[in-house]
C-alpha cells in the first residue's frame, strides 16, 4: 500500500512538470539529428485552454516564482530567495585632473568629468555638486546661474550632464545593465527621495549652467548603475584677473533609506 | 499489532523531526531581533547628508545632516548613530571604525534647531540635547556619537522627521561606501554596543560615500588688448584735418567731436592695479615749419591762432581719467563738444559751450616728445574703456603752407 502511495507522489511530482512543459509555446531548437521543441526553465504550469476536459477546466502553477521588487509610498520589498536586507550604495567618482592650460578670450575650453552610482534598498538618491566655481586668489570665475550658451570672451564657468554639440562635448546618463534596472536621471524636475528633483539647467543640449548646492541627478527608486558625465565649460573676458584658476569638485551622493 | 507498532514508531520519528524543525525555525527567526526589542520599527525616509565628500577634507569642518522619520510614537531621549565600516545591520556584532573618521571628538557639537533643512520642523527642540563621542579609535578621534537629552521628546510615529546636524566631523580618508546605524532609546543611558544594542525604541542603517574630487585646473594670463582706430578696430587711424580739400582755416580752427577729426581707441585689460594710456609724438610739422602745440587752452579763444591739440572724452566701458591738458576741461558735457562748419571758405565754429564750461584742447609737446611720451589716460582696476581722442588745429595768416603731419603713438601699459 506505502508502495503504491510512493509511486503515485513520484508520478505526479514528475509528470505534473513535465506535462506543463509539453503545454508552453516555445522556440523550436533543431540540428541535422536532433530537435528540441519545448522548452522551459521553472517549475511550470498548465494553462486552462489545455488543461480542461468537456466537463472542467483548469489552471495550474507549480511553485511558481515570483522575485523582484514591489513598493507602495512608504515601504517596499524584495522578494526572492537571494535577496539581500542591508542597504547599499556605490558612490564613484572617477578621480581626474584636467589641466586645461591657457584660457583664451577667443575660444571656450572644457573637460569632463564622469561619476557612477548605484544604490539598493533605498527610496532613491540625489547627487550636489558642492563646491565654488575656479578659484584663484581672491578671485572666482563667475558661475552661471541660469543656463547659458558659451560665450567665449564672457567670464563664464558651467557645465552640464548631456551631449552638446556646441561645444561638443559630454554624454547622456547610460543605464547599466539597462534602463529596466536603472533609472538615474539629469532632467530638470526628475524626482529624488523626499520631495527633492533635479535642479533645472543641467540637461538642455549646449546650455550651461553652475550653481554650487544645486542637485544635478537623481533617482526616486533602488537603481542599477548609471553612468553620468560632467561637461565643463570656462570662458574669460578680457578683464578676468590673471593667475591659475582650480576648480575641485567635490559631488556628494545623499540616499534615502 | 507489529505493523500498528511499526506505524506508530515512524510517526514519532517523524513528529520528532518535524518538532525540532519547527523549533530550530522558530529559534532562527527569534535571532532577528533581540528579544527585548521585539517591537522595535525601522526607521523610514533616513539619510545623511555630508557637506563634503571629499575624504581629505580638513579634520572636523565637514557637517552630516542625520534625518529620519520616526515609527514609534514613544519618548526618545537618546539617539545612537554608530559609523562601521562593514556594514549597517543593527545587531551585528562587528563594527569597524572607518579610517580616519571622527565624530568630532569626545563632545562632539550638534546642532538641533533649524538644522541646515530650514524646512525640517526642529522635532529634538532647540536646545537640551547634548553630544557624546565614544568608541575612540584613535588619539582623540570617535567612532559613535550618543546625543542625550533627560527630558526628550516623543515623535508621533510616520510623521515626526527627526533631524540634527554634527558640524565637526572628520571624514573617512578612503575613498568609498561606509555606514551608520541609528537607534533611538527611551532612556539618556543606552547601553549601546555593536551586537548587544540594549533595549531601543527604533533603528536603522544607513549606506555613506566619499568620493574622489574632479579637479580642473587653468591658466589666465596677464592681457591687455589695445586698439586704436578710426571706424573699427584692426583698420586704419589716418585722420585728414581740414575742410573738404584738407585745409586749414583762419576763420575757425578745424575739429569735430567724434571719428570725424579723431580716432578711437579701445583698451581691455586684466592688469590687476590698471592700466595708463600715453601719447608720443610731436605736433604738426611740414619740412621746418610746424603749427605749435596747443598747450592746454579753450577752443573759443583759438580764431586766427596756431596751435595743434586733442581732447579725449570716454565713448563706453570704463571711463579713465584723463589727464588735465587732454580732458577738455571746462566742457561740462564730457564729450569735447565743438564742431567746425566750413563751407571750404569761412570756417564757423559751434557747440563750444558757455563760459566757463569751454571745451579746451591740449597738447604738451614738451612731454609728448620724451621716450615714454605724455599720460593721457589712465585706469585703476581690471576694466574695458573705449574712448575718443578727438584733434583741434588752427592757424593765422601768417603760417606757412604746406601739408603738415604728424605721427602719434598711444602706448597703453597695465600694471599686473
Amino acid at each position: 500500500m506505502q508502495k503504491w502511495r510512493k509511486i503515485v507522489f513520484i508520478v505526479l511530482v514528475g509528470v505534473l512538470p513535465l506535462a506543463s512543459v509539453s503545454l508552453v509555446q516555445a522556440t523550436t531548437y533543431t540540428s541535422t539529428h536532433y530537435q528540441v521543441n519545448q522548452i522551459l526553465f521553472g517549475s511550470g504550469g498548465c494553462l486552462s485552454t489545455v488543461c480542461s476536459s468537456a466537463n472542467y477546466q483548469a489552471k495550474i502553477a507549480v511553485g511558481e516564482v515570483g522575485v523582484g521588487n514591489t513598493k507602495g509610498s512608504a515601504y517596499q520589498a524584495y522578494a526572492g530567495f537571494n535577496t539581500n536586507d542591508d542597504p547599499y550604495l556605490q558612490f564613484i567618482v572617477t578621480s581626474s585632473s584636467t589641466s586645461l592650460g591657457s584660457l583664451s578670450t577667443s575660444s571656450v575650453a572644457t573637460a569632463t568629468g564622469t561619476f557612477s552610482v548605484r544604490d539598493y534598498l533605498s527610496q532613491g538618491y540625489i547627487i550636489e555638486t558642492a563646491s565654488p566655481p575656479p578659484t584663484s586668489g581672491t578671485h572666482t570665475l563667475t558661475g552661471l546661474t541660469s543656463p547659458t550658451l558659451s560665450t567665449p570672451g564672457t567670464e563664464q564657468f558651467g557645465m552640464n550632464l548631456v551631449a552638446n554639440t556646441s561645444p561638443a562635448i559630454g554624454a547622456i546618463p547610460v543605464q547599466f545593465p539597462s534602463s529596466v534596472f536603472s533609472f538615474g536621471s539629469v532632467t530638470a524636475g526628475a524626482p529624488g527621495p523626499n520631495g527633492t528633483s533635479v535642479a533645472t539647467g543641467y540637461s538642455t543640449i549646449n546650455y550651461f549652467k553652475y550653481q554650487s548646492g544645486d542637485v544635478i541627478a537623481a533617482s526616486n527608486q533602488s537603481s542599477g548603475q548609471t553612468n553620468y558625465t560632467i561637461s565643463y565649460i570656462t570662458n574669460i573676458a578680457g578683464t578676468t584677473p590673471a593667475g591659475t584658476y582650480t576648480f575641485n569638485q567635490v559631488l556628494i551622493v545623499l540616499p534615502t533609506y | 499489532m507489529g505493523r500498528f507498532q511499526s506505524t506508530f514508531r515512524v510517526f514519532s520519528y517523524r513528529g520528532l523531526l518535524l518538532i525540532i524543525a519547527f523549533l530550530v525555525a522558530i529559534f532562527g527567526l527569534l535571532q532577528v531581533q533581540p528579544a527585548s526589542n521585539v517591537q522595535a520599527a525601522q526607521i523610514q525616509s533616513r539619510s545623511i547628508l555630508m557637506s563634503n565628500s571629499n575624504p581629505a577634507a580638513t579634520a572636523l569642518s565637514v557637517t552630516y545632516q542625520i534625518r529620519f522619520t520616526a515609527e514609534t510614537t514613544s519618548l526618545v531621549k537618546a539617539i545612537v548613530v554608530d559609523f562601521c565600516s562593514n556594514d549597517p545591520t543593527v545587531g551585528d556584532a562587528t563594527c569597524t571604525a572607518p579610517t580616519g573618521f571622527d565624530v568630532g571628538g569626545a563632545t562632539p557639537t550638534i546642532v538641533t534647531s533649524s538644522v541646515t533643512d530650514p524646512t525640517l520642523t526642529a522635532t529634538l527642540g532647540a536646545s537640551g540635547w547634548t553630544g557624546a563621542g565614544t568608541n575612540l579609535i584613535t588619539g582623540s578621534q570617535y567612532r559613535t556619537l550618543t546625543i542625550t537629552n533627560s527630558t526628550g521628546v516623543t515623535p508621533t510615529a510616520g510623521t515626526s522627521v527627526i533631524a540634527f546636524d554634527m558640524t565637526n566631523v572628520t571624514n573617512p580618508t578612503a575613498v568609498g561606501t561606509f555606514y551608520a546605524r541609528v537607534l533611538t532609546y527611551g532612556t539618556t543611558t543606552t547601553g549601546y554596543s555593536p551586537g548587544s544594542e540594549g533595549s531601543y525604541i527604533d533603528y536603522g542603517g544607513v549606506a555613506l560615500s566619499t568620493a574622489a574630487l574632479i579637479t580642473i585646473t587653468s591658466k589666465v594670463s596677464e592681457q591687455l588688448t589695445f586698439c586704436v582706430y578710426v571706424s573699427s578696430c584692426g583698420t586704419a587711424a589716418n585722420v585728414l584735418l581740414g575742410d573738404s580739400h584738407d585745409v586749414l582755416s583762419t576763420t575757425a580752427p578745424t575739429t569735430a567731436a567724434g571719428a570725424t577729426y579723431g580716432v578711437f581707441y579701445s583698451l581691455s585689460t586684466n592688469a590687476a592695479h590698471g592700466a595708463v594710456v600715453d601719447v608720443k609724438g610731436s605736433t604738426l610739422s611740414s619740412g621746418g615749419n610746424f603749427i605749435p602745440a596747443a598747450g592746454n587752452r579753450f577752443i573759443y579763444n583759438t580764431t586766427g591762432t596756431d596751435f595743434f591739440g586733442l581732447c579725449e572724452y570716454n565713448s563706453s566701458g570704463t571711463a579713465p581719467t584723463v589727464a588735465a591738458y587732454y580732458d577738455g576741461t571746462g566742457d561740462g558735457s564730457g564729450t569735447c563738444a565743438a564742431n567746425t562748419t566750413d563751407d571750404n571758405t569761412t570756417a564757423s565754429l559751434t557747440s563750444i559751450g558757455t563760459s566757463p564750461n569751454y571745451t579746451t584742447f591740449g597738447f604738451n609737446a614738451t612731454n609728448t616728445a620724451t621716450t615714454y611720451g605724455d599720460q593721457l589716460a589712465s585706469i585703476t582696476a581690471p576694466g574695458t574703456s573705449v574712448n575718443a581722442v578727438v584733434f583741434a588745429a588752427g592757424i593765422n595768416a601768417t603760417q606757412a603752407d604746406g601739408i603738415y603731419t604728424t605721427t602719434l603713438q598711444l602706448i597703453a601699459t597695465g600694471t599686473y
